[in-house]
Order: C-alpha cells, then sequence, then structure tokens
C-alpha cells in the first residue's frame, strides 16, 4: 500500500474517520499511541505532534521537553473492528526533535539508517516471520489467569484444538490490515499458537510485526483471552520464539543471503541481548527446541540457524529471537550483520560444528558482550545500550 | 407452530447480574443446554466454542455495553438474538440493532414478557430450521445426481454399456442392495475409479 497525505486526508474525510492514532515505539518495540482528531492531521503531518518523551523506555535521557510524531501516510490502515461511533485509522511514526531531526534513539528510524546503507551497498534483505504465543483463558471478571486455553499439541486439530477459530480470527483480521498470513497451527505447549506471514522489505516487516502483536492481542481480549507473547510463559512447557527468516539478494539479483548468513553468525553474540532481552529469554533458550549455540544446520530443527535451499532459493532460518525484543532493532542489527558478511564474501562455517561457541546464557552476559562490542556501538546509540544492558 | 415446552433448545444467557439470570432460567424450564456468563469476552468465547439457538444479553454488561456483542453473534453464527435494555436507552438500541434481526424489550419488564419474547424467537428458529432442512434436502438430491451421471460415465466408458442401460443397471443395483441410487453409484464409483 502506498498512500500520499492528500490520499490520507481524502480518506479520512470520506471514510467518515473519527480518531486517528498515531503509533510509535520504545527501546523495546512496545506500540505506544497518542490519539488525534481528523482536524488535527493536516498539523501533524506538517509540524509533529508533541510528546513527553522522558517517560518512554529508551527516551529516558532526552534532552529536550518534548519530541514531535510524525506520522509516516504509508502505514495507514483502518483498525477492522466495529466502531462505536467513526471508525479509527492507525499510523506508525517517526518520532523527531524540536530542530526537526530524527530522535537518535527512535528504533524505526535505527532500521530506516539501517536499510539506507544496504541499498548504498546495493543489497534488499526482505524478512518474514514466525511467531509463537500463548492463549490463556480470563475469567469472568476479566482478570487474567495462568489456564492455557486447550491442552492441544502440535499441528492437533479441533475439537482438541481449541484455539483454531481465534486463529481464523487473527488471520482474517491481520489481513483486513494489510499483512498476508502463510501459514497458522497449534504449537506443542498447551494453548500455543503460531501464525506466520509472509516477507516483507524490512520497514514493512517491523511495522507489520507491531501490528502482528496489536492484533492477536486484541482478538484475543474480545474473546475472553489473553495472549502471551513472553519467551517462556510457563515454566514446564515450550517457550515463545519469534523465528526470522532472512533472504538477501545483490543487483543482479544474486542470492547473497549465505554471506549474509556467516556475518550474522560471526556477530549473533554482541547483539543477542537485542534479540533476547529479558531474564526470561535465557531460560528458553536451550530449552526444548530453542537454541544455545552458534551452529547451523540444512536439516536440524533446533539449531540457531537453519538453512535451506528450495526451488532455487535459500532460505536462512534465525531461530534465537523472541518476540519481547523490538523488531526494529533486530532487523538493523540482522542488515548491519549481514551486509559485513557479504561484504567481507565470508563463509559458513562447519555445518553443526562441534566447537560451536555457546550463546550468552544470561542477560548479563548478553549485556556484558554487547557493552563492549564496537559493531553494536556503530548502530545502537548510547541511550538504548545502557536500557537494554542495566542491571537489577 | 410448536411451543417452548416441545423443543430442546440451547441457550446462551449473558448478564452480570444473578438475578435476571433466574427470571429467564424460569421461562426456561425444557431447555437443552442453558449456559450463562457474564461478561461479553467470555460469552463472546462460548459462540466461537459451541452452537446456541438462542443468546439473550442483558445490557449493560460489565465490559461492553452488550450491542456491540449482540452484534457480533448476529454475524458469526444463526442464533436468535434477543437483548433486554435499560428503558432510557431502549429506543435508541432497538433503532440501531433491529435490522440486524435482533429482538430488543426494555427494563423493567412485566411478567411474561420475556416468556413471550423467547417463545417468538424460538418460533423463527423453527421456521429458519425447516428451511435449513429444504435445502439441505435439495442439496442432497443434486449431491445424488452427480453421483449417478458420473457413475453412468463410467459404465458406458469401462462396461461399454449405453446410456440407457447404465440407467437401468444402476436402479437394479439400488433395489438389490437395497440403497439409494446415489448409494448405489458410490460403489460403482468406488470399483470403477
Amino acid at each position: 500500500m502506498e498512500y500520499s497525505v492528500d490520499e490520507v486526508m481524502k480518506f479520512i474525510e470520506e471514510e467518515d474517520v473519527k480518531f486517528i492514532r498515531l503509533a510509535f515505539r520504545d527501546a523495546y518495540g512496545v506500540q505506544k499511541n497518542i490519539s488525534v482528531m481528523p482536524g488535527e492531521v493536516q498539523k501533524a503531518f506538517r509540524d509533529g505532534v508533541p510528546i513527553n518523551a522522558r517517560e518512554i523506555a529508551g527516551f529516558e535521557d532526552c534532552p529536550y521537553a518534548s519530541l514531535y510524531l510524525r506520522p509516516d501516510p504509508d502505514t495507514m490502515a483502518i483498525l477492522p473492528w466495529r466502531p462505536d461511533s467513526g471508525r479509527v485509522l492507525r499510523m506508525f511514526c517517526n518520532v523527531y526533535t524540536p530542530d526537526e531531526e530524527e530522535y537518535v534513539s527512535d528504533t524505526r528510524a535505527i532500521l530506516q539508517k539501517a536499510i539506507a546503507k544496504a541499498k548504498e551497498a546495493g543489497i534488499e534483505f526482505r524478512f518474514g516471520t514466525e511467531t509463537e504465543f500463548y492463549l490463556f483463558i480470563t475469567d469472568d471478571e476479566g482478570n487474567p489467569t495462568r489456564i492455557p486455553y486447550d491442552a492441544a499439541g502440535y499441528m492437533d486439530i479441533a475439537p482438541v484444538d481449541k484455539c483454531e477459530n481465534i486463529r481464523r480470527e487473527i488471520c482474517l483480521t491481520i489481513e483486513r490490515m494489510g499483512l498476508v498470513p502463510e501459514r497458522s497451527h497449534h504449537e506443542r505447549g498447551p494453548g500455543q499458537n503460531e501464525i506466520d506471514f509472509h516477507y516483507a522489505k524490512p520497514l514493512k516487516a517491523a511495522d507489520q510485526m507491531t501490528t502482528f502483536k496489536m492484533v492477536v492481542s486484541t482478538v484475543a481480549g474480545r474473546y475472553g483471552l489473553v495472549a502471551d507473547f513472553s519467551p517462556m510463559p510457563l515454566p514446564k512447557s515450550p517457550g515463545n520464539g519469534y523465528h526470522i527468516n532472512i533472504y538477501a539478494v545483490d543487483e543482479e539479483g544474486n542470492d547473497v543471503v549465505r554471506h549474509a548468513a556467516a556475518g550474522i553468525l560471526e556477530k549473533i553474540r554482541d547483539f543477542t541481548i537485542f534479540l533476547n532481552p529479558t531474564d526470561a529469554s535465557y531460560s528458553r533458550l536451550g530449552n526444548s527446541t530453542a537454541p544455545d549455540r552458534v551452529k547451523w544446520s540444512g536439516a536440524g530443527e533446533s539449531e540457531l540457524m537453519c538453512i535451506e535451499t528450495y526451488k532455487g532459493r535459500t532460505r536462512v532460518e534465525l531461530r534465537s529471537p523472541d518476540a519481547s525484543s523490538n523488531p526494529y532493532l533486530v532487523y538493523a542489527l540482522l542488515i548491519h550483520a549481514g551486509l559485513y558478511g557479504i561484504e567481507k564474501k565470508l563463509s559458513l562455517p562447519e555445518e553443526m560444528a562441534e566447537s560451536a561457541e555457546l550463546l550468552p546464557g544470561s542477560r548479563r552476559e548478553a549485556g556484558g558482550l554487547a557493552g563492549k562490542s564496537e559493531f553494536v556501538r556503530e548502530i545502537i546509540p548510547e541511550g538504548i545500550i545502557r536500557e537494554y544492558t542495566k542491571m537489577g | 407452530m410448536p411451543r417452548v415446552e416441545d423443543i430442546q433448545h440451547s441457550i446462551l444467557i449473558v448478564s452480570a447480574s444473578g438475578q435476571f439470570d433466574a427470571i429467564v432460567r424460569r421461562s426456561l424450564k425444557n431447555a437443552m443446554t442453558v449456559d450463562s456468563r457474564k461478561s461479553a469476552a467470555t460469552a463472546r468465547r462460548c459462540i466461537l466454542e459451541r452452537y446456541y439457538d438462542l443468546v439473550i444479553v442483558n445490557a449493560p454488561l460489565p465490559d461492553e455495553s452488550g450491542e456491540e456483542y449482540a452484534l457480533d453473534v448476529t454475524e458469526k453464527c444463526s442464533a436468535s438474538v434477543l437483548m433486554a435494555v435499560p428503558q432510557e436507552v431502549y429506543e435508541e438500541v432497538l433503532d440501531r440493532v433491529t435490522d440486524h434481526g435482533i429482538l430488543v424489550i426494555p427494563k423493567p419488564f412485566p411478567k411474561g414478557r420475556m416468556d413471550r419474547a423467547i417463545r417468538f424467537l424460538f418460533a423463527v428458529q423453527s421456521r429458519m430450521r425447516r428451511l435449513e432442512r429444504e435445502v439441505q434436502t435439495v442439496q442432497d438430491k443434486m449431491e445424488e445426481l452427480r453421483l449417478v451421471s458420473k457413475a453412468k460415465v463410467l459404465l458406458v466408458e469401462k462396461k461399454h454399456m449405453t446410456e440407457e442401460e447404465a440407467h437401468r443397471f444402476i436402479g437394479k443395483q439400488a433395489m438389490n442392495g437395497g440403497v439409494s441410487r446415489g448409494r448405489a453409484a458410490e460403489r460403482i464409483l468406488d470399483e470403477l475409479l
């Protein structure tokens, strides 16, 4: 979807839009928003809408009292639930300083910079995602419980799989918001589901991941359920992964993703904290089918990276990230590490190498590695590194 | 028209108040299943999980006005929907939901009104069921015709019968086996395909 400012304005008028949600994200990719009335939108495009910056995680050191949200018209989507009065339109925004500069800790801008660098190098990346989440029921008062919605297992069918209708509802809803859901099924854990959607250009993929989490939580809430994307919701059951499929081609259309994969494997320990930012993330790694070593395989299903070629196209699946990460930062780091591998024409290490290094085993260890890494410092601003590596 | 007590229905009552629940249950002595939920969210889950003939909403609900939930039910399934709403908003709500086939009664209601509303909606349900059965019968007939003509084609191709012979053959097989022509055709297809 490609929209201009004029088209958005016309749309708001024609579709009886009464409320415009301007969405941005904190350092962890958690969606935040502020709503404006239709009369304010033109001004928002021109001057931005002020927010109090210091309340937002990762924006605490901001030297300005206010930051300004400017909507990206391209990301316009109507929230597809039935409106009480008038419809609600959502746009993702970039965050600007009072001097009209992009704010350094806005992770969407960090990803846009990475994309610009890839473009300069003539490389085009695409990301697809496979996201897992648990569904727990709420009680009659609407309070969340830890009771899974069903007791089904991997790819089970109804009636054991009670989540089927919710997954359908989620897929239909995200489709109406412009995402392309490809596959969905019950996962290993009780009440655990996976929904995969089609790969997209990096910025769109990160916006879509944000939309996806919002839709899943909203649809679940409407049906008296709570969606939980956290890495280890139930101590004795499999964790939730956020697997990322990576594609990369150069200007001539040559598949260069193996070099990119080699670059990512070389740097991944440095930036694991951004793929796995919470303490629970490290309970997941090494548990069930979640990886704990920096190795890859062409066949396995519990390695860090799975690389396979099907019908002439190589797919690299990175299996360590979890959905408590910020997709904008994750894709930015993967692009930079990928470009590094492509530039140096790195080859993959030996498949399933016995000597493969371990991924960091704790948030502390991962934070330490990131803090020392030149590679990370070049990409991620100081404020965000501090946010991710602070202890206690 | 059948009377309420003659029919075994499955009903969902959505109401935050236990008192309302008790009043409605008195009007539903013979219903097969009566489920009660207190919030729109948990009631929405019920609609996903099983089939109901009638959904009764006591508005407002703790988490929603009840109107949106009622509209959702009409979209997602063929259950009839009855809303009981406070007198003050009755006209307003009625105006918004009436085109969706939702029956609304104002609260408080005199003795007997809930009863008659339920009877009315059951009657509508029975007529819908009858239509559904008729549609199903026609669909079954068409499926039988499709099977029979497919079997005929195979008999002509593989057993070198004329169409007339094939027609008689299927009829004979049905008679001998004491089954419908459709079932006989299915057996021929199983054998020759």
